[in-house]
């Protein structure tokens, strides 16, 4: 995704500022985690913008985004293990389906979260920007910084371990 | 025989070249463990793809300003406020009060406006009554 860069803070947070959300909260499965994330997230591309040199702008602030995640993680020294509030997929979910429908998909949703945060770190945030950021593997090596055949490997083995999760 | 084990995840997310995808698909097709196991992770990627996309907060989209979030609109210091109000204020009264040059009309709806416009930015305002004034100075 070369085109189309947006070169104002504005643009880059209302562009981005929900992928950023969404990954963080899939991540840490914690909504207050999330929102202190895509502050900061937001804060490091307002300082960088400026020397930001045009190249793989999702590269970029993928990095950024994965940056803050880890100094946010070793900062509070703990791992995420908070439980997905009802009222937030709730509101996510949209134009008012049949209740019944409503509980099954947050229950599944639920599910899925669980099993997401039961994987080791690197196959989650593989997985996550893969399927909830939707990056390309390219992408996903230039964020992590590491090579294409290790992101389809972590992508591979954290689906697998997902599945036999949710058997 | 070989089973094509990561290359299915690649497979599914469209990530191979035309050779690899063709080789994939020939040999889908006389291989039931690779079919089932790329049956699974099709399942898998689709149950993460149905999470719910959250929507951000909105107070986490304006500026930030040195660490702070900063509101788009930020509420007028008090002393600004009177400053302003008093400028209206003696502006409106200079207006009205000055010797009108000969034929010139004030327009008192303006003078006006600009109260009623305070009045509805500022609850703790007290417009003044307006009298209407003829200030056609030569008749």
């Amino acid at each position: 995704m070369s085109e189309g860069i947006p070169l104002t803070w504005e643009e880059v947070a209302r562009t981005y500022g929900r992928k950023i959300y969404n990954f963080a909260y899939r991540l840490t499965g914690n909504p207050d985690d999330a929102a202190d994330l895509v502050q900061e997230v937001l804060l490091r591309v307002k300082r960088g913008l400026p020397d930001y040199v045009p190249g793989s702008f999702e590269g970029w602030l993928w990095r950024i985004t994965r940056n803050a995640f880890l100094d946010d993680v070793r900062r509070r020294q703990r791992r995420p293990t908070a439980p997905l509030p009802d009222e937030m997929d709730r509101a996510a979910l949209g134009a008012a389906p049949a209740p019944e429908e409503v509980l099954a998909r947050v229950r599944l949703g639920e599910e899925v979260q669980r099993a997401l945060l039961a994987l080791p770190y690197d196959f989650r945030e593989a997985v996550v920007l893969c399927d909830i950021v939707g990056l390309s593997y390219e992408e996903i090596a230039a964020s992590v910084a590491v090579p294409i055949g290790t992101v389809r490997s972590r992508i591979h083995r954290g689906r697998k371990m997902l599945k036999d999760k949710l058997s | 025989m070989i089973h094509l084990g990561e290359m299915l995840s690649a497979f599914l997310d469209g990530e191979l070249t035309h050779d690899e995808e063709r080789r994939v698909t020939e040999h889908l097709g006389s291989c039931e463990f690779c079919a089932e196991e790329l049956a699974d992770l099709h399942q898998a990627r689709a149950l993460v793809r149905s999470l719910p996309i959250l929507d951000t907060p909105g107070r986490l989209l304006h500026r930030p300003d040195d660490g702070k979030v900063v509101p788009l609109y930020r509420r007028p210091r008090a002393w600004a406020a009177a400053a302003a109000a008093a400028l209206v204020i003696l502006v409106g009264l200079a207006t009205v009060l000055a010797p009108s040059p000969a034929g010139v009309q004030v327009p008192i709806e303006d003078l006006s406006n600009q109260f009623r416009a305070r009045d509805s930015l500022d609850r703790t305002f007290t417009p003044i009554e307006l009298v209407p004034v003829v200030l056609n100075g030569a008749e």
